[in-house]
């Protein structure tokens, strides 16, 4: 019940980061490998901010809008360019294994090579029914849940959400129905950044101490989560990041915990072998597609 | 400084054949294989384990390792050449079945990673964190080399591979089935019209791919003599692609000289970057963002690299009367000459008229 616990935990974290992924795959339809840079960055700013004061909420602006700053970057300078000019998917893959490439040196050179520690001051352990966990754990799933709940909303209530599900049906037509597509892919990316930024400050935080490759070493897990629910689909990303989060917990609890992340890929083979549409297809009207 | 020379110009040697080696698959076939240094570390492991003899100083209470041969040099290069082609063809199984590229991308690196973990986590397997090492110098038991004299002679042999292996693979370029593999790449639909099983070709193109890279690095694991889970890393495989696309995509001899450019040059002439500043870990870092960078400039600027696939040409003696006079340029091979040219794929089509 212990590795349940963490694996909420876990899942909240990847449940962040897959749903932002998953939001912009849906609207751009490009597989961003960068994604962990945007997490990693996100990390790096709370980090920063928490040299000079320890207040949470600002650590946290200051991640996401590191994170949708930098996505904002990706999109303008790298994606849109080379989509414009009709690159197909894989160049656009290509491009962003670079990218992430560049990000992570450049960080290296920043910050050095070396783990900075990154930890909260006021944390203690609680017992809720079988579960432990400390007060930052409780933090992460509680803005976890009210972001993922603010995202629903956005997508089903608001405008922005039923431009941005038009642009995911197809952008031809949503520009035709006048839809500034161009905008709302540049919104989409600002906030996939905002969202992966706050989740690689979460991530930083509870681990207690990270280093450049941070975001990229925790990529094929969020891929992972966003595959085994079906890329795109964003109630299939929460779906999938429970799956993979409680796999890795508990399966860490039993076994060699060096192997979580591998019991997290081979999750993802066997889906992609069995179910490459991902473990909720019937679900079409989801979200944003 | 001639010794210094000869070690940059031997791993050149060697980081050349890998490159040939992601150019089967991103080049020829055009697929992202992410698993790639996974082949080259099955090649090095594979050598190494096949040529070490089991009652050796690496082998302790904790570390130990599989098989322990003690093998010859030219016999364990050639097994570990074929486990790597073996091992690509058993992912390649899986992730080339059905897949979309990207995801094919995501599915391999997902297994080097599994792999990383394996090889590091399990003490018994290939010695773990530690790895292996304490092999001896490849041959010279019979050569009797001097330390300067081994150097040049394993440089001479590391030349004479790439040559090989470059022999090897333009000749398979332009056999039947190269041609076909190009096909796939530049129209499935047409490929599969033309009877051509897309599964079952690129499978094959994708174990070349990672037989090259085991035997790159078999040859890699006898110049370092050791060889452990740190040597190899997922994200170096960008580096080996971006050699690929510098230097010219499914050319060769491009590829040759992007792999030097990018993987040889670029990190030595990084090193002299630590010199202007007092910190010393900026040169692979430096080397890293300008590799990475070269890619993304030359797929905005020049998608078809230095050195552009050479145009398919119609070698029949004389040509055909066309009975369709609009689409001549349509050939057994599925699609040839006109189209073979947009060498970045869709990426060029805008920028080349």
């Amino acid at each position: 019940m212990l590795g349940v616990g963490f694996g909420l935990v876990t899942a909240a974290i990847v449940a962040l980061s897959t749903v932002a992924l998953s939001l912009q795959f849906s609207v751009t339809r490009s597989i961003n490998f960068a994604h962990g840079e945007l997490m990693t960055i996100g990390a790096y700013a709370g980090y920063l901010v928490a040299k000079h004061t320890s207040d949470l909420p600002l650590q946290a602006i200051a991640a996401m809008a590191a994170g949708a700053l930098l996505a904002w970057f990706l999109n303008w300078g790298l994606f849109r360019p080379f989509a414009r000019r009709g690159g197909s998917n894989l160049v656009l893959f290509v491009i962003s294994v670079a990218a992430s490439l560049i990000l992570q040196n450049v960080f290296q050179l920043i910050f050095g090579a070396s783990y900075v520690d990154y930890h909260t001051s006021a944390t203690r352990a609680y017992h809720v029914g079988p579960f432990q966990w400390t007060t930052i754990d409780i933090v992460i799933m509680v803005v976890a849940a009210a972001v993922l709940l603010f995202m629903h909303l956005m997508i089903r209530r608001t405008k922005f959400g039923k431009a941005q599900r038009a642009v995911a049906d197809d952008i031809l037509l949503a520009r035709t129905a006048g839809v500034g597509a161009e905008r709302i892919i540049s919104l989409t990316w600002v906030l996939d950044g905002a969202i992966a930024g706050l989740a690689g400050m979460f991530l930083a935080l509870q681990v207690g101490s990270f280093t450049s490759t941070l975001g990229f070493t925790y990529l094929l897990v969020v891929f992972s989560a966003a595959i085994v629910g079906g890329i795109g689909k964003m109630y299939g990303a929460m779906l999938g990041s429970l799956v993979i989060g409680l796999v890795m917990e508990v399966s860490a609890m039993y076994i060699n915990p060096s192997y979580k992340e591998t019991m997290a890929f081979l999750i993802l083979v066997l889906v992609l072998l069995f179910r490459p549409q991902g473990i909720i297809p019937a679900l079409s009207e989801g979200a944003v597609r | 400084m001639i010794q210094y020379i000869v070690t940059v110009a031997t791993t050149g040697a060697i980081t050349a054949i890998m490159c040939l080696g992601v150019n089967v698959s991103w080049g020829w076939v055009g697929q992202i294989d992410l698993a790639y240094y996974a082949y080259v570390a099955i090649g090095a492991y594979g050598a190494m384990i096949l040529e070490l003899h089991k009652a050796h100083p690496t082998v302790t209470t904790t570390n130990s390792y599989i098989l322990g041969l003690h093998w010859p040099f030219i016999p364990a290069v050639l097994a570990a050449t074929a486990m790597g082609g073996a091992a690509a063809l058993i992912v390649g199984a899986i992730a080339l079945r059905r897949l979309r590229g990207d995801y094919i991308a995501i599915i391999t690196a997902c297994t080097a990673l599994m792999l990383t973990a394996v090889t590091g986590q399990d003490n018994q397997l290939v010695g773990g964190f530690i790895g292996l090492y304490g092999l001896n110098q490849p041959l010279n038991s019979t050569l009797h080399l001097g330390a300067t004299a081994y150097s040049y002679f394993y440089l001479g042999l590391c030349i004479f591979c790439l040559g090989l292996v470059y022999v090897v693979l333009e000749r398979i370029y332009r056999s039947p089935f190269g041609r076909s593999l190009r096909a796939v790449r530049e129209n499935e639909t047409a490929a599969a019209a033309f009877g051509r099983n897309l599964f079952w070709l690129r499978l094959r193109g994708y174990a070349i791919g990672g037989a090259v890279g085991a035997f790159a690095g078999a040859l890699y694991a006898n110049y370092l003599l050791a060889w452990n889970p740190a040597s190899w890393n997922l994200i170096e495989v960008a580096l080996l692609i971006a050699g690929v696309v510098v230097g010219g995509r499914a050319n060769s001899r491009g590829v040759i000289i992007g792999s030097i450019i990018i993987d040889s040059l670029l990190p030595e002439i990084s090193r002299l970057f630590p010199l202007l500043t007092s910190n010393t870990s900026i040169g692979p870092s430096i080397a890293a963002i300008l590799g990475a960078g070269g890619i993304i400039v030359m797929l905005r600027f020049r998608p078809g690299g230095i050195l552009r696939e050479r145009k398919t040409m119609d070698r029949s003696p004389a040509p055909m009367p066309s009975l369709v006079p609009d689409v001549p340029a349509v050939s057994l091979a599925g699609i040839s000459s006109a189209e073979t040219t947009s060498v970045g794929s869709t990426a060029e089509g805008s920028t080349d008229e």
